[in-house]
């Protein structure tokens, strides 16, 4: 079972948050028709314009930049220590905020960091599955 | 607008308590009524801080069940939440509330009982302060957030680790000096640097503690000022920005700050070289040269070697955080907002013992409630005057 589906033992955290490409999965963002400004996750009115109604729907760029991150070793119920996160600018001019994974050393501000799925915590024995970047 | 007094304020000591909010609350209220010399039933109007009802178990009407204990009922109470800023918000409020001319008594009192949950639970409930759908969910946490910021300052402006440091160092020598602060312990830099990793580059002794605690201020019209006190203390100006979560925002440059304390100087007339001393949001060390920098202490990237330099101890330039700030006074959340007015206004009267800023006649409170997004959730800065 490919680990993008929610099964028993685990479920995808907001299925609204993703959409299928050519590529695999990627982040679901809106685009706004008038100024072009891009948001995650889709939303309805464009807060740089205010238009409302034209939004389009945009799969995001599965690459980013790394703008800052931590490693934490110390965190909230759910989470195997110590685990990583950061802000990943997206050339879209998004910010995510995302759970880090791949080899820690690796992360430094300003690397190339690629969307992945996978398990970012546990809830109740459940793996909760979202989006992680790993530095390329 | 009318002028606005402070007229009498209590607390009760920061730290681990076995008292209950109710306990809690009844202590510092009462302390601060006392101070003012001011019978219950003058009060007219009261405003609560408080953010973690879910750990204290009293999630609502915590405000009429902690004034109770001191007989103040039956008049208007509303609680305030606004993370970390709760209680500020209940002195701004307070403050409002008779410079609009609605009232002309009004209480301020935050209270926060945080020690008795797990620190994950904790970790867990402060995570809260931020966006939870798209950032708690995920695994942001306090520690975390200032880790991030340091690191991007370290990398924008070579603000050294040492720098970041000698935050701790400072406010826990200040605390040192403050019977009511929760650590009465100096560091050293090599002890913070040395102390346990939380979120890199972040440790232990760069987070303020968990901690249980109230406080609380009365506040008066200026005509009535005379019958509390000899030596009010003005509320020169009050100023309020939410985060503006623009695009791409610099974290290292906390635009609310900006925004909330200009608005204030300009209510002041003063400016930050007029400002004689400062109680600052130190939550983590790295929030206090933002901090410094934002409140326009000191140059955006100066605030590591200004504060290195030692121009913020008390004897300083800028006397920051002489409470011992959060990092070492404590932060019982809800009650942050109103202690940093207790130390200004006590400041302002000349009653700080051994951390007395020697004619102090202007001070300023600054206060940082959640983050996401990158940028602040909501910032309060209060100026006050002898
Ligand atoms: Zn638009």
């Amino acid at each position: 079972m490919p680990e993008t589906e929610s099964t028993e033992n685990s479920r995808i955290i907001n299925e609204k948050w993703f959409t299928e490409t050519p590529q695999g999965k990627a982040l679901a963002g809106s685009r706004c028709r008038k100024c072009g400004r891009t948001y995650f996750p889709r939303k309805r009115v464009c807060v740089q314009c205010f238009e409302d109604g034209r939004m389009e729907d945009v799969a995001l760029s599965r690459m980013g930049r790394l703008y800052t991150f931590t490693v934490a070793e110390a965190g909230p119920p759910g989470f195997t220590l110590p685990y990583a996160f950061g802000y990943v600018d997206l050339p879209e001019g998004v910010r995510v905020f995302s759970p880090l994974g791949g080899d820690f050393a690796r992360l430094e501000i300003g690397a190339e960091m690629e969307m992945a799925i996978g398990p970012i915590r546990q809830d109740d024995g459940v793996d909760v599955i979202g989006y992680i970047f790993k530095p390329v | 607008m009318r002028e606005v007094a402070v007229v009498g304020v209590g607390m009760t000591l920061f730290g681990k308590h076995t008292e209950t909010i109710r306990e809690l609350g009844e202590e510092a209220v009462w302390a601060a009524l006392q101070d003012a010399g001011m019978s219950p039933k003058d009060v007219q109007v009261a405003y609560a801080g408080n953010a973690l009802g879910r750990i204290s178990g009293q999630e609502m009407v915590s405000g009429q069940m902690v004034l109770r204990e001191v007989g103040i009922t039956g008049i208007p109470i509303t609680r305030i939440e606004d993370a970390c800023a709760s209680a500020s918000f209940a002195f701004r409020e307070s403050w409002l509330a008779i410079a609009s001319g609605l009232y002309d008594v009004a209480m301020a009192v935050g209270y926060e009982k945080m020690t008795g949950a797990t620190t994950a639970q904790i970790m867990e409930a402060l995570a809260g302060a931020s966006d939870t759908e798209l950032e708690a969910d995920l695994g942001i946490t306090f520690p975390g957030v200032f880790a991030m910021v340091a690191r991007r300052h370290m990398y924008q402006y070579g603000t050294t680790r040492e720098q970041i440091a000698y935050v701790s160092v400072k406010n826990h020598d200040n605390g040192a000096l403050n019977p009511r602060s929760q650590y009465q312990k100096r560091f050293s830099i090599e002890e913070v640097l040395a102390s346990r990793p939380i979120a890199s580059p972040l440790n232990l002794l760069d987070c303020c503690p968990i901690s249980d605690g109230c406080a609380a201020a009365v506040l008066v019209a200026k005509d009535l000022a005379p019958r509390y006190t000899r030596k009010p203390v003005w509320v020169a100006a009050s100023g309020q920005a939410s985060g503006f979560f623009e695009p791409g925002s610099d974290v290292t440059v906390l635009k609310p700050t900006i925004a909330a304390s200009q608005s204030a100087y300009k209510q002041a007339g003063l400016g930050p070289e007029d400002i004689d001393l400062a109680e600052v949001h130190d939550c983590f060390t790295i929030a206090e040269v933002l901090h410094t920098e934002d409140l326009g202490f000191a140059p955006k990237g100066e605030g590591g070697p200004f504060i290195m330099d030692g121009n913020t101890a008390i004897g300083g330039r800028i006397p920051i955080n002489t409470s011992g700030g959060l990092l070492s006074k404590g932060h019982p959340v809800g009650a942050t907002g109103l202690a940093q007015i207790v130390e200004i206004v006590e400041q302002l009267r000349g009653q700080s013992g051994h951390r007395q800023v020697q004619g102090a006649r202007a001070g300023l409170a600054m206060c940082l409630g959640g983050f996401m997004h990158s940028d602040a959730g909501v910032v309060a800065v209060h100026i006050l005057k002898a």
